[in-house]
C-alpha cells in the first residue's frame, strides 16, 4: 500500500516472494523438530500438526495470488489493498492453527475472516458482489458473536482461558456434560458452522461465492473453510473432549444433512460457481463426518487424521476446479455452463485439467479424491458403531449423486455441440494460471497414487492429541 | 433487600444476547441488524466481566478489550460495505438485495 | 518374473505418454507406435503363458509398501486365468489398432486413450489386492469415457453418462466392500491388509461373508452385465467407436466375471453359497432374454450387444453352478466370447466405415460385392452360435455339462439359448448378405483390403484353433478352476 502507484506492479511480486519465503521458517522448524514448543503461557504452540497446516495455508495463499495476478490487473482494482487483505487473512489462519487459548483462537478466526468480508465485495459496482458481501458480513459477525458467547460461558464456568486448564477443570469438576458446557459447545459449533458453511448455516455461501471475484471465491472455499475446520478440530478435541458423545450426535446429523442437501441442490445448478459452492458444502459434510464419529467413539486421533487428510486433498483439487471454471467462464463469457459446449477442444490442456479435478472431486481413482474418501469411509466403518455405519451409507449414496453433476460439466465441455466457440477468439491461459494448474494437478495425482505421504499425518495427529 | 450476585449479571447478559439474536433474525434493515450484533457482543462482554469479577481475575477483562477491538474493526468493515451498497440503491434494507436466489 | 509383471503396466503407460508427447505434425506414426508397443506386451504375455505361472492358481509375486502406517501394501500377482485374459487384451488392442480407419488412427487422443485403457485393464488382471483392483477397475473408466464421449456416435452423450453412472454406482459398493474388508482385516491382523493371501486366511462370520459377497458381487454384476442391470450395454456398444466396442465386449465385460471368480467366490464363499441360486436364475433369464431381444434388433451393433448379454449369461450360469467343469467352462467362455464378439464388432466397424449405417435393412446381397468379408462374417457367426469345431462350442458345452447336475431345469432352459443364437445370427446373415442387391449404394462396396484382412485373421485363426484343440487352452485353467471349485466344495463339507 505504501508503494507509489507506478510501482503497483511490484506489489504482486513482493506478495508472492513474501509468501514463499515464509515457508522457509516452517521447513526449518520441521527439520529441527523435537517436541512441541509452547509460548505465551501455553496459549501458542508449535507442533507438527500446526506446521503442516501452516504449510497448507501458505501454499493455498500462494496459489491464490497466482490466480489473482491477471485478474486484478485486468480490471483496475486496488492492488496493494487486495494483497494486504489476503495476507492478513493468511496471518489469521496461521494463528488459528497454533492457538491454544480462547482469546488467541478468537483473534485468529476473526483476523482470517474479516478481510474476506471486504474481499468478497471487491467488485464494487456489481450488485451481486455487494449482496454477497453484506450477507457474508452479517452472518459472519453473527457467527463471531455466537462463538464468543460460547467462550464467555466457558470462562464463566472455569475462570480459565487456556484450553488445557479449561478441559482439566471441566474434568475435575465433572462438568463435562453439564448443560452449560453443552450450550457452549452448541454455540461454538453453530458459530464455526457458518465459517465452514455446513447445513443449516450455509445459506450465505452460494451468493457470496457467486458475487466475489473468482480467486477470492477459491480462497473462501478452500482456505477459509480449512481455517474453520482447524478451529473446530482444536476446540472440540482440546476443550470439549469430555462431552464428545453429545456433540458427536449433533455433528453426525449436521454432516449427513450437509452432504445430502449440498448434493441435491448442486444437481440443479447451471452456474458453475454456484455448483462448486454447493459441491463444497457437500464436501464439508464428508470432512466433518470423521470428527463427528470420533466424538462418539472417543478415537479422536483417527478422526483428526481422516478429516485433515480429506481437507488437504480437497483444498488442492477444489482450487484446481475453480481455476478451470475461471478459465472457461472467461473464454465463453457465460455463467451458464450448459453453454460451454465443446470448449475443451479449444484448449485440450484446460479440458484435461478440468476433467481431472472434477473426477477427483467425485472420488475416482487414481486421482487424489479417492484416497480422501477412503480414509473417511474407513474411519466411519472402522468405528464399528451403528451410527458410523449409517453415516457411511449416507456418504456412499451421496458419492454417487455427486458423480452426476461432476461428470456433467466434463461431459459438456468435451462432448456437447460447440455453441459459444468463436474460432477467432483466443483462449486465455496465462502462465501464472498454468503454474497453478500444473501444481494442483501434480498434488492431485501424487496424493492418489502415493497416499503413503499422508501416513505422516497419522503420526502427526497422534502428536497433536498427545500434548 | 436482594443481594445482586454474579448470577444476576449472567442472566442479564443471556437476555441481552437473546434479544440481539432474535433481532438479528427478525429485522431486515442492515443497520438495525448491525446494532443487534453490537448488543450480542456487549452481552458477551458483560459475561466476561462479571465472571472475571467473580473469580477475582484479570483475564476476563483483558478478553473484553480484545472483543472491543475486534468489534470496532468489524464495524469499520461492515459500515464500509453498507455505505457502498447505500450509494448504489439508497436503501439499507436487505430485502432489496435479492439479485441471486437459489 | 516380477519385472515382466510390472512391465505389463509400464509398457502401455509409457506408450500412451509417448503418443501424447509426439507433436500432431507426425500423426502418421501414432498407429505404428501403438501397434509396436502392444506387440511388445503381447510377447510378454506369451512369455508368461509358457512360464511356470501360466497354469497356476493366483500367486502374489511382489509386494510394495504403500501406506506404511496403515500396513497397506500393493500386491501384484498372476495366474492362468489372468494370463489368458492379459493375452486376449493385448491381442485385441493390437488388432483393433490395426483395424480402425485413418480418422481415428491419426488422432493422438484416440490412440493415447486406447493405450491408457490397455494399461488400466492390465492392472485389473494382475492386481493382487482389493485396493489396487478397485483403483484399476475405476481407472479404466477415464479412457473409456473419452473414447466413447469424444469419438462416439450421434447419441454418445447419453450413452457415455449412462455407462459411467451404472459402473460407478456399482463401484461404490465395491469401494465400501473394500473398506469393510480392510476394517475386518484390521481387527484380525492389526493392519489393513487386503491382499488376496490375507483375505483367504481371514475368518469371517456368516453375516460378514454375506454382506461382503453382496457388496462386491453387485458391483461386478453390473459390469458383466447381468439381467436386469444390463441396460447400459446396448447403448454403450452402439455409440462407442469400433475400437471401443471391441475392447468393451472383448475385455471390459470379462472384468466383472473375473472379479467374481477372483474375489467374491474364493473369499466370501459362504455368501456365494447363500446367493448362488439367485444369480443362476438371473443369468438364465439373461440368456433367453438377450437372445430373444437380439432377434428383434435392426441395428447390427445392438444385435451383437444383446447377444453379449446372452453369452455372458452362460458365463454367470457356469460360475454360479460352482462345479469344476462349469467354472472351467466359464473361464474358457470368457476368452471365447472375447474373441468372437471382438471380431464381430470389428466386422461391423468395417461395414460402417464404408456405408455409415448399421441398419440391417439397408443392406442385402452384399455377398456379391464383398465375398471375402461375407465368408469371414459367416465363419465368425458360426463361432458365436457355438458350432462344434469352433471355439464357441467348447465353453458353452462345458458350462451346460457342468451345470446340469446342480440346475437341471435351468440348464435345460439355457440350452435353448443356443437355438435362439442360431436364429438371430443366421437370420441377420441372411438379411445382410444373401439375395439380390437391394440398395444401389451397396453395388460399389469394396471388399476388405490387406490391412483389414490382416487385423481380423488372427482372431479367425484363434477361433479355429480353440475349436479343434480345446484341451490346449484348457490346460492353462485346469488348476485355477480346480482351486475355485475345491474352495466351494470344502466349504460345503464344513457346513
Amino acid at each position: 500500500m505504501i508503494l507509489p502507484r507506478k510501482s503497483k506492479y511490484y506489489v504482486a511480486a513482493f506478495a508472492l516472494l513474501g509468501t514463499l519465503f515464509s515457508l522457509a521458517p516452517l521447513v526449518i522448524q520441521w527439520a529441527n523438530y523435537t517436541s512441541p514448543i509452547y509460548a505465551f503461557e501455553n496459549s501458542f504452540v508449535v507442533d507438527k500438526f500446526s506446521i503442516i497446516l501452516k504449510g497448507l495455508f501458505i501454499l493455498i495463499t500462494y496459489l491464490t495470488f497466482l490466480l489473482s495476478i491477471n485478474f486484478i490487473e485486468s480490471d483496475k482494482y486496488y492492488q496493494g489493498e487486495y494483497y494486504y487483505l489476503l495476507l492478513s487473512s493468511l496471518l489469521g489462519a496461521l494463528i488459528v492453527s497454533s492457538s491454544r487459548d480462547l482469546l488467541t483462537i478468537f483473534i485468529g478466526i476473526e483476523l482470517a475472516s474479516t478481510p474476506m468480508f471486504l474481499l468478497s465485495g471487491w467488485k464494487k459496482g456489481d450488485r451481486k458482489s455487494n449482496e454477497g458481501a453484506i450477507k457474508f458480513f452479517l452472518l459472519g459477525v453473527l457467527s463471531a458473536s455466537l462463538i464468543l458467547y460460547g467462550f464467555s460461558l466457558l470462562y464463566g464456568l472455569s475462570g480459565k482461558l487456556v484450553f488445557s486448564e479449561i478441559s482439566s477443570h471441566l474434568l475435575s469438576a465433572s462438568l463435562a456434560n453439564s448443560p452449560v458446557v453443552l450450550l457452549s459447545a452448541i454455540l461454538v459449533i453453530s458459530g464455526i458452522g457458518f465459517k465452514i458453511s455446513v447445513v443449516p448455516f450455509h445459506s450465505w455461501a452460494p451468493d457470496t461465492y457467486e458475487g466475489a471475484p473468482l480467486p477470492v471465491t477459491a480462497y473462501l472455499s478452500v482456505s477459509s473453510k480449512a481455517t474453520g475446520f482447524v478451529a473446530l478440530i482444536i476446540l472440540l478435541t482440546k476443550v470439549f473432549a469430555g462431552s464428545g458423545s453429545s456433540w458427536g450426535i449433533i455433528l453426525v446429523i449436521i454432516s449427513g444433512l450437509t452432504m445430502t442437501l449440498g448434493n441435491l441442490v448442486a444437481l440443479q445448478q447451471n452456474n458453475p460457481v454456484r455448483l462448486l459452492a454447493y459441491s463444497s458444502i457437500s464436501q464439508a459434510g464428508f470432512i466433518l463426518a470423521p470428527i463427528a464419529i470420533s466424538g462418539i467413539t472417543g478415537d479422536y486421533q483417527d478422526g483428526i487424521f481422516a478429516s485433515v487428510t480429506y481437507l488437504i486433498i480437497y483444498a488442492f483439487m477444489n482450487l484446481g476446479a475453480f481455476l478451470s471454471v475461471h478459465l472457461f467462464s472467461n473464454y465463453a463469457g457465460s455463467t451458464n455452463f450448459y453453454e460451454w459446449g465443446g470448449v475443451a477442444r479449444k484448449s485440450p490442456l484446460a479440458g484435461v485439467l478440468t476433467t481431472v479435478f472434477f473426477f477427483s472431486l467425485a472420488g475416482i481413482p487414481p486421482l487424489g479424491g479417492w484416497f480422501a474418501k477412503f480414509v473417511v469411509f474407513r474411519s466411519l466403518l472402522g468405528s464399528a458403531n451403528s451410527i458410523g455405519i449409517a453415516l457411511g451409507v449416507v456418504g456412499a449414496i451421496n458419492a454417487v449423486i455427486a458423480l452426476v453433476y461432476y461428470a456433467r460439466i466434463s461431459k459438456v465441455i468435451w462432448m456437447d455441440e460447440p455453441k459459444s466457440i468463436n474460432e477467432e477468439k483466443i483462449f486465455q491461459f496465462e502462465n501464472p494460471l498454468k503454474v497453478v494448474g500444473v501444481f494442483t494437478v501434480l498434488i492431485t495425482f501424487v496424493s492418489g497414487i502415493f497416499p503413503g505421504i499422508f501416513s505422516y499425518l497419522g503420526e502427526v495427529s497422534s502428536i497433536f492429541f498427545g500434548n | 433487600m436482594f443481594e445482586v450476585t454474579t448470577d444476576w449479571y449472567l442472566t442479564l447478559s443471556a437476555i441481552l444476547f437473546s434479544i440481539g439474536f432474535f433481532g438479528m433474525m427478525i429485522r431486515k434493515n442492515a443497520l438495525i441488524m448491525f446494532m443487534c450484533i453490537e448488543l450480542m457482543l456487549n452481552a458477551v462482554n458483560l459475561t466476561f466481566i462479571s465472571a472475571s469479577k467473580h473469580f477475582g481475575q484479570i483475564d476476563g477483562q483483558i478478553a473484553v478489550f480484545f472483543v472491543l477491538v475486534v468489534a470496532a474493526a468489524e464495524v469499520v468493515v461492515g459500515l464500509a460495505i453498507i455505505v457502498s451498497i447505500f450509494r448504489k440503491q439508497s436503501s439499507a434494507s436487505v430485502d432489496v438485495l435479492n439479485v441471486s436466489r437459489g | 518374473m516380477t519385472g515382466i509383471i510390472i512391465s505389463l503396466l509400464i509398457v502401455p503407460l509409457f506408450s500412451a505418454l509417448l503418443v501424447f508427447m509426439i507433436p500432431n505434425s507426425r500423426k502418421e506414426i501414432f498407429r505404428p507406435i501403438g501397434i509396436v508397443f502392444s506387440l511388445i506386451t503381447l510377447t510378454q504375455c506369451f512369455y508368461l503363458l509358457f512360464s511356470d505361472y501360466g497354469k497356476t492358481k493366483f500367486v502374489i509375486l511382489s509386494n510394495y509398501k504403500w501406506i506404511q502406517s496403515y500396513g497397506l501394501e500393493i500386491s501384484l500377482g498372476i495366474s492362468g486365468m489372468s494370463t489368458l485374459l492379459l493375452l486376449l487384451t493385448s491381442l485385441l488392442v493390437c488388432v483393433s489398432l490395426l483395424s480402425i480407419g485413418n480418422e481415428h488412427a491419426e488422432s493422438k487422443g484416440f490412440i493415447g486413450s486406447l493405450l491408457a485403457l490397455h494399461f488400466a485393464i492390465n492392472g485389473v488382471f494382475i492386481s493382487g489386492d482389493l485396493i489396487s483392483l478397485f483403483i484399476f477397475f475405476e481407472a479404466l473408466l477415464i479412457p473409456m469415457y473419452f473414447l466413447m464421449g469424444i469419438w462416439g456416435g450421434e447419441n454418445r452423450r447419453y450413452a457415455t453418462i449412462k455407462f459411467i453412472l451404472y459402473t460407478v454406482f456399482g463401484s461404490v459398493f465395491i469401494f465400501i466392500g473394500t473398506v469393510y474388508a480392510a476394517v475386518i482385516s484390521y481387527g484380525a491382523n492389526g493392519a489393513l491388509a487386503v491382499d488376496f493371501d490375507s483375505l483367504a486366511s481371514l475368518a469371517l462370520t456368516s453375516s460378514q461373508s454375506k454382506t461382503l459377497f453382496l457388496l462386491f458381487t453387485f458391483g461386478f454384476l453390473i459390469k458383466v452385465p447381468i439381467f436386469p442391470l444390463h441396460t447400459w450395454l446396448p447403448d454403450a456398444h452402439v455409440e462407442a467407436p469400433t475400437a471401443g466396442s471391441i475392447l468393451l465386449a472383448g475385455v471390459l465385460l470379462k472384468v466383472g466375471a473375473y472379479g467374481i471368480l477372483r474375489v467374491s467366490i474364493p473369499f466370501f464363499t459362504e455368501g456365494f453359497l447363500a446367493y448362488k441360486n439367485f444369480v443362476a436364475v438371473l443369468s438364465v433369464i439373461g440368456i433367453i432374454y438377450g437372445a430373444i431381444v437380439a432377434i428383434a434388433q435392426i441395428d447390427i451393433k445392438k444385435l451383437i450387444a444383446y447377444s453379449s448379454v446372452s453369452h455372458m449369461g452362460y458365463v454367470m450360469l457356469g460360475i454360479s453352478a460352482g462345479g469344476y467343469l462349469s467354472i472351467e467352462g466359464a473361464i474358457i467362455q470368457m476368452i471365447n466370447h472375447g474373441i468372437t464378439a471382438g471380431a464381430l464388432f470389428m466386422l461391423v466397424g468395417f461395414l460402417y466405415e464404408r456405408r455409415h449405417t448399421r441398419n440391417i435393412s439397408s443392406f442385402g446381397g452384399i455377398k456379391i460385392t464383398m465375398p471375402r468379408y461375407a465368408a469371414i462374417f459367416l465363419f465368425t457367426s458360426f463361432a458365436s452360435i457355438g458350432l462344434p469345431g469352433l471355439n464357441g462350442f467348447v465353453g458353452e458345452f462345458m458350462i451346460l455339462m457342468g451345470s446340469f447336475n446342480s440346475y437341471k431345469f435351468l440348464t435345460s432352459i439355457a440350452a435353448f439359448g443356443v437355438v435362439l443364437a442360431a436364429i438371430y445370427m443366421l437370420w441377420a446373415y441372411q438379411r445382410i448378405f444373401t439375395g439380390p442387391i437391394s440398395n444401389e449404394k451397396n453395388e460399389s462396396l469394396k471388399d476388405l483390403d490387406i490391412r483389414e484382412t490382416l487385423s481380423i485373421v488372427p482372431l479367425v485363426l484363434l477361433m479355429l484353433f480353440i475349436g479343434i484343440y480345446p484341451s490346449y487352452i484348457e490346460s492353462f485353467v485346469i488348476q485355477e478352476a480346480g482351486f475355485i471349485s475345491e474352495t466351494i466344495a470344502l466349504f460345503k463339507d464344513i457346513k
